[in-house]
């Protein structure tokens, strides 16, 4: 499946069970990269005393976001792969507010066999990132061997 | 559920992670401790199955199962109910996880300083020695002002 729209990018998360739950989608496509959105639900709060979103929760809205663009950029260069994370890397920068999250994606490096992204994720002002991810992805012909 | 190794301090039953209401909802356990090192896992639910042709668990919840454990693991080291936050977290996914099957995790704090913790800890299934994934996670001690609200089995000796 082409995955070079938003409509198709975000039927192809549409398949991940966990995602859907999330309500990760991809919002735009830019140059280098994309843009997403998880809304805020209240189930993702990890310290209900400041209150802040848990850091595992930011970090499955960020693996997904990259993973939508290991995906997006492979098919952009008529590759048929399949994404695979390999390792993730998460730097959190300051703590969540109980709000919505959006990321700004980038392919770093897109190979035959690895791909290479950053994201940043941000809430009501882009300028004050949260989190940031680097991401290693392998790129597999055959979804089997996952 | 049960823990697939000897564990000298378990925990009744096994505990939910109730302090996060993130972990708490993923259905987070707590087993028991041996030393330092906290036994936790939770079990397979289809709706957070990430890969659609393989059935494997998303990486985000491998990755808040470790974030959970690794501050629960800090909690573990250095006894005080201080609030806590991740600064760095480092994932590397070895092999997806098999439809089914539970998941465990062992998290450790191997190193805390008066403002840092360092901790380090691994995913399995079935076999300990088949890792599914492996991490370490960096800490700050005192991160705010606020206290989590953490279970006495967490603090006892």
């Amino acid at each position: 499946m082409a995955m070079d729209t938003v409509e198709t990018l975000n039927l192809f998360l549409q398949d991940m069970p966990f995602v859907r739950y999330m309500g990760v989608k991809v919002l735009e496509i830019a140059e280098h990269g994309l843009i997403c959105h998880m809304p805020f639900k209240k189930e993702f709060t990890g310290n209900p005393n400041l209150p802040a979103i848990h850091g595992g929760a930011i970090a499955s809205f960020l693996e997904t976001s990259a993973i939508a663009t290991a995906n997006w950029s492979a098919s952009k260069l008529g590759q048929s792969d399949v994404a695979l994370p390999v390792s993730v890397s998460f730097d959190y920068l300051r703590s969540a507010a109980t709000e919505d999250l959006f990321a700004q994606t980038h392919v770093v490096k897109q190979g035959s066999r690895l791909a290479q992204i950053t994201c940043t994720a941000y809430q009501s002002n882009p300028s004050k990132p949260v989190t940031s991810l680097h991401a290693s992805f392998l790129m597999s012909r055959n979804a089997a061997d996952s | 559920m049960k823990y697939p190794l000897p564990i000298d301090e378990p925990v009744a039953d096994g505990m939910v992670m109730t302090w996060a209401p993130f972990g708490e909802h993923l259905g987070f356990m707590v087993f028991g401790f041996n030393g330092d090192e906290i036994c936790g896992g939770m079990k397979w639910q289809d709706w957070q199955v990430g890969n659609p042709q393989n059935k494997s668990v998303h990486g985000g919840v491998i990755t808040a199962l470790l974030d959970q454990s690794f501050g629960a693991a800090v909690f573990r080291k250095i006894k005080l109910e201080i609030a806590l936050a991740t600064i760095e977290l480092r994932i590397d996914y070895m092999r997806p996880t098999l439809p089914h099957h539970d998941i465990y995790c062992r998290a450790v704090c191997y190193r805390a300083t008066r403002q840092i913790a360092f901790t380090r800890g691994d995913i399995f299934q079935d076999d300990p020695n088949k890792p599914i994934a492996h991490g370490v996670g960096t800490f700050m001690l005192h991160a705010n002002n606020t206290q989590p609200p953490l279970r006495e089995y967490m603090l006892e000796q």
